[in-house]
């Protein structure tokens, strides 16, 4: 299958099977796990077929020339890690929704994402990109309306239009920048070529900073989160914010390397505050969802952090925590929402004594937990401990202050350990099973797994991570 | 003699005073004013936003009568404007 | 260098087979963690007699961008002596814990933890470099944290558990904050070669008096000194083989062996008089408030937090041999002293409260001996092995300029109060009248082989560890060591404990009952 089908073709299979498999909709799941284990298939092979700099064409295709509306398929180095992350996760998405209700139309509608994200991340033309980058919400908004929780069309809404005002200010930059430069893809953009860099990059950075998200644009995210389905969570963690951030790297950081490093103390100040903010938030929320919502936000202010230290070590750092992040998010997400389905409730002092009744699946959580708070031997360490240097390095001593993040990551992660897996049964603990499905247990031990293993070897990932920017002039 | 007794076995206080610290300083006032600002006015400030984006959206839904000769007269200016883009950057 | 990589790994593995092991029968859990725990301690004694010169293994543990971050291994004297009894004190906890832990329905849970706990401890006294000893470290910490909470299902061990991991992880954090800022100053983190760079001056400064002093931080959060020392007394709601473990062979002594480990650098920073000071406090305030607590494990906390601090003090003094050889001495007496307590509880029906013992050496005669032992040591008896370290560490502070007054005074108080509480402890325990007839009628002979001989063999090191004082101070500090000398202060410390053990024996055992309105009512 050639690079233009594997995004377009899980689109119309999408539309296919919601018409023809109406009846047997339990098969949608058993073909779209398949389609995603092509598809990661498909980005691993990219690894080997990459040239050592540069694009790898991938073909054009929809040539429309004379509005430079050509859909070029490019990769390099870091899309093909971010393709090969996204079908990773999906993979273990489609496990861990193994028994969600109304089967069908979900796992259409998770195909429907697959594609369009695929198109985002190999898509240079901007204005293919920017198609893809509004696609993918389009799944998204149902998949969160449909199988959400009590206050889930609030939560889409909101979603909905603050992603989409942001996506305003990206198409905006994206005309502005044919019209200064005349060049409509991403890979050819220089930064001489433009007259009015600073606009351009104000616009690209806010756009992209409501998909990240950093302070003051976060508020959507833990609506979203708190209503989505568990495993629409871990999407959302795993691969929209991702999105967010990886634009942020092309388009904002290796696009404009002279306004980027500028703006770089801007950058800076935010992912401080992202990281503090929505940790002290964190701390006080007694919502289970909504807690690990902000350690995400906090998370990905770590991300940014790195991100404006605009340097090789800093964007590896930061490509480590991004893949981290996502494997660690995925787990507590998941409990999290298995645990709101056993108690009926999303409230921690309903909770408690988890460990009595499920050691197993408590341990992931403790585990993915510890992830959070940095402890060493799993992801989250080596990402902090990268970020730390990276900064230090870039930024001076007083960077040491991104290592009070992981203490604030002590404070939410183990009182919410001691809230909910440790201390007593509460009466709604007691009187309910907390069996689950062995295949969505699978998802959450193969999450777990990969938490240690990248933690315990981190060069398997930062073997490909370091020359992916490698190839980046930065200043 | 008695209340010296009783400082000396809760260790001088010092886990008291620790305590009191982290659960009125960082969790009572940081956290807590954190919380409020975030709910009352970062996301009051986006729902207000939507808010009014609402009501506007109602008052211009009362505008619509759904008529054809409304329709072509906003067509119609659309056209204009556009055109006056067009002369403009022409000029330019 | 195959036995030292099977050391560092097979604490690790054997405690996941341990618990899978444990998953099949129960028994299993424990016998396989008293063989790794006898395989561990005979791996350190033939790295111990075969040692030649340091083993050193540089690794690199992933590369950033350019740079390189380390992953190295390195074992001394000073680690193969930490090294010795974290594994020989952990064996001997494993076996204690049959008993100890014999109705316990988790056991799988219990020993893989704890091998998980003595494993981090190998791992961060055989690091090279900052990375690896902070793994260790943490490493370490999260097996305090689940240990101390193994009975989870409770509050107050379940507190306890969150109580420790957030104040070792405050005084971590700075630890953390220390390997940023000195990969950027120096762009090393071998631990040996911060040591020379920071002798030959070639770090700023103010810089280093700052790093210095953030690792201290970090030491006194692990080492349970003023002020993160809370975590320390709540630990006492878990297993008391865990506290023993904790108190005695691993945890604490990691804050002690960090600032050892970067003297020189201490040296250099000139923070020497910082940790004196720090341990000074501690030392006053952890003996002092030794002295008036009700429960058997407290005191004991108590005076695990006195006594770490004289190690301090010794380091601060400007004597790396007298604080390690105090912080060895310790490790072995307050092992035993734990042990001995957990002997205690079990026979008294777990029950922790002293004022319901008394006159137990009639029924638990071993025990009784053993602890006498451990606590003679521990008041610092010639010739028991606490007599000798806390001696010179008294000496060491008198003679040193910038601690004589305050802190040598300090220093001698706790010192002497020690015998104070350990007595108390012992004379309310073993002798007297008993004051719970109920209980006391309860109390059963703890089994010979697996609670009595460690303690035995515990005792027996504790007393003869007193004759090897110079070869011990010897290999920690790597000179010849002279022994500091103070006219009379021999003379005056033995007349000091005689008088105070006089005082604490007529007021209870004699005149309890004056004593007992002082009692603080809960």
């Amino acid at each position: 299958m050639s690079a233009i089908e594997i995004i377009f073709m899980p689109m119309v299979l999408a539309l296919v099977l919601s018409f023809f498999l109406r009846s047997k909709a339990y098969i949608n799941k058993y073909i779209s796990l398949f389609l995603f284990i092509y598809m990661l298939g498909f980005s691993v092979s990219l690894f080997k077929k990459l040239p050592d700099e540069g694009y790898l064409q991938l073909g054009s295709f929809l040539d429309v020339s004379r509005f430079d509306f050509v859909l070029t398929l490019q990769v390099d180095l870091l899309s093909t890690i971010m393709l090969t992350l996204t079908a990773v996760l999906l993979i273990l998405v489609t496990l861990s929704s193994w028994s969600m209700p109304k089967q069908g139309m979900y796992f259409n509608l998770l195909i429907a994402f697959s594609g369009s994200i695929f198109g985002v991340f190999m898509s240079t033309n901007f204005l293919w990109f920017f198609i893809f980058w509004e696609l993918t919400l389009v799944p998204m908004y149902f998949l969160i309306g449909i199988w959400g929780a009590q206050k889930r069309v609030y939560a889409a809404v909101k979603f909905f239009l603050y992603t989409h005002l942001a996506s305003m200010l990206i198409l905006l930059a994206f005309f502005l920048i044919y019209k200064e430069s005349g060049v409509f893809d991403m890979s050819l953009v220089k930064e001489s070529m433009l007259m009015s860099p600073v606009l351009i990059w104000w616009l690209l950075f806010l756009g992209f900073a409501v998909k990240m998200p950093i302070f003051p644009f976060h508020t959507w995210l833990p609506d979203a989160h708190v209503q989505a389905p568990a495993p629409i969570s871990v999407l959302l963690a795993g691969v929209l914010l991702k999105m967010g951030a990886y634009a942020m790297i092309r388009m904002v950081i290796v696009m404009l390397p002279e306004t980027s490093q500028q703006y770089a103390w801007v950058v800076l100040i935010l992912g401080l505050i992202s990281m503090f903010y929505a940790g002290f938030m964190a701390i006080y929320e007694t919502h289970l969802k909504k807690m690990v919502a902000y350690s995400s936000i906090s998370h990905m202010g770590l991300v940014v952090i790195a991100l404006s230290t605009m340097s090789y070590s800093g964007l590896s750092a930061a490509l480590y925590e991004m893949i981290g992040h996502a494997f660690i998010i995925a787990p507590l997400f998941l409990i999290a929402g298995f645990l709101h389905q056993k108690t009926g409730s999303w409230y921690m002092k309903d909770m408690g004594g988890i460990m009595q009744k499920a050691p197993y699946i408590s341990a992931i959580f403790i585990l993915a937990g510890l992830g959070a708070l940095g402890l060493p031997s799993t992801m989250g360490f080596i990402g902090e401990l990268s970020i730390l240097i990276s900064s230090i390095q870039n930024f001076g001593l007083w960077m040491a202050l991104v290592a009070l993040s992981s203490m604030l990551g002590a404070g939410y992660m183990i009182w919410t350990f001691r809230r909910v897996i440790y201390g007593e049964m509460s009466a709604s603990v007691k009187k309910s099973n907390f069996i689950m499905h062995p295949i969505e247990f699978l998802a959450l031990v193969i999450f777990a797994f990969f938490i240690i293993v990248f933690g315990l070897f981190p060069n398997l990932l930062f073997e490909y991570i370091n020359p992916a920017f490698s190839q980046f002039e930065l200043l | 003699m008695r209340s010296l007794h009783t400082v000396l076995f809760n260790g001088y206080y010092i886990e008291f005073f620790i305590h009191y610290f982290t659960k009125n300083i960082i969790f009572n006032s940081l956290s807590r004013t954190i919380n409020w600002m975030d709910i009352h006015i970062i996301d009051a400030a986006v729902n207000a936003t939507v808010n009014i984006s609402f009501s506007l959206n109602k008052l211009l839904r009362k505008t619509d009568r759904g008529l054809m000769s409304d329709n072509s007269g906003a067509m119609l200016i659309g056209v204009v404007i556009l055109l006056f883009i067009i002369l403009i950057e022409g000029i330019a | 260098m195959t036995n030292l990589l099977i050391l560092l790994l097979l604490p690790f593995v054997g405690a996941i087979s341990v618990f899978i092991l444990g998953k099949l029968n129960s028994k299993l859990a424990f016998w396989g963690a008293e063989l790794i725990g006898l395989t561990l301690f005979l791996i350190t004694l033939k790295l111990y007699f075969d040692f030649s010169e340091p083993l050193n293994m540089p690794f690199t543990w992933f590369h950033l961008a350019s740079l390189e971050i380390p992953f190295g291994i390195y074992v001394d004297e000073l680690s193969l002596v930490m090294l010795l009894i974290a594994t020989g004190l952990g064996f001997l906890d494993i076996h204690f814990a049959h008993d100890y832990m014999a109705k316990d329905p988790f056991k799988p849970r219990y020993y893989a933890k704890v091998l998980f706990f003595i494993g981090g401890m190998i791992l961060l006294v055989s690091a090279k470099d900052m990375v690896s000893l902070f793994t260790g470290w943490e490493l370490m910490g999260l097996a305090s944290y689940l240990l101390i909470s193994f009975w989870h299902e409770k509050k107050e061990p379940a507190d306890a558990g969150m109580s420790a991991f957030l104040f070792t992880r405050f005084g971590d954090i700075f630890l953390f904050a220390a390997i940023g800022m000195l990969f950027y100053l120096t762009s090393s983190l071998d631990l040996l070669h911060l040591n020379t760079l920071a002798s030959s001056g070639e770090i700023d400064k103010n810089m280093m008096y700052l790093i210095s002093l953030f690792i201290f931080i970090a030491a006194i959060g692990k080492s349970g000194q003023f002020p993160l020392f809370p975590w320390l007394m709540r630990a006492m709601e878990g297993p008391t083989t865990v506290s023993a473990l904790i108190h005695g062979a691993i945890m604490v002594n990691s804050g002690i062996y960090i600032v050892a480990r970067l003297f020189d650098f201490y040296v250099a920073a000139q923070t020497l008089i910082v940790v004196a000071a720090f341990g000074a406090i501690s030392a006053f305030i952890g003996a002092t408030s030794a002295l008036v607590q009700t429960e058997l494990k407290k005191v004991l906390a108590y005076s695990t937090m006195s006594h770490l601090s004289l190690a301090f003090i010794g380091l601060g003094a400007g004597s790396l041999a007298a604080g390690m050889t105090h912080l060895v001495n310790h490790a072995v007496f307050k092992a035993l002293l734990f042990l001995g307590a957990g002997a205690v509880m079990i026979s008294a029906s777990h029950v922790k409260n002293m004022w319901r013992f008394g006159a137990y050496s009639k029924k638990i005669l071993f025990v009784s001996i053993a602890m006498a032992f451990g606590a003679l040591s521990l008041s610092g008896l010639p010739p028991f092995s606490g007599f000798y370290s806390k001696d010179t560490i008294i000496a060491t502070t008198l003679l040193n300029p910038q601690t004589k007054g305050l802190i040598s005074t300090l220093t001698l108080i706790a010192g002497v109060l020690s015998v104070a509480y350990i007595s108390r402890l012992w004379l309310l325990t073993f002798s007297g009248k008993n004051r719970d007839a109920a209980l006391f009628a309860k109390v059963k002979k703890p089994s010979f082989f697996w609670i009595i001989l460690p303690l035995l063999i515990m005792a027996v090191a504790t007393f003869l560890m007193g004759f090897t004082q110079e070869g011990i101070a010897k290999l920690v500090s790597g000179s010849d060591f002279q022994k500091p000398h103070v006219e009379g202060l021999v003379f005056g410390l033995l007349s000091a404990i005689t008088l105070i053990f006089i005082i604490i024996y007529y007021y209870y055992v004699k005149r309890l009952d004056i004593t007992k309105k002082l009692q603080h009512k809960p």
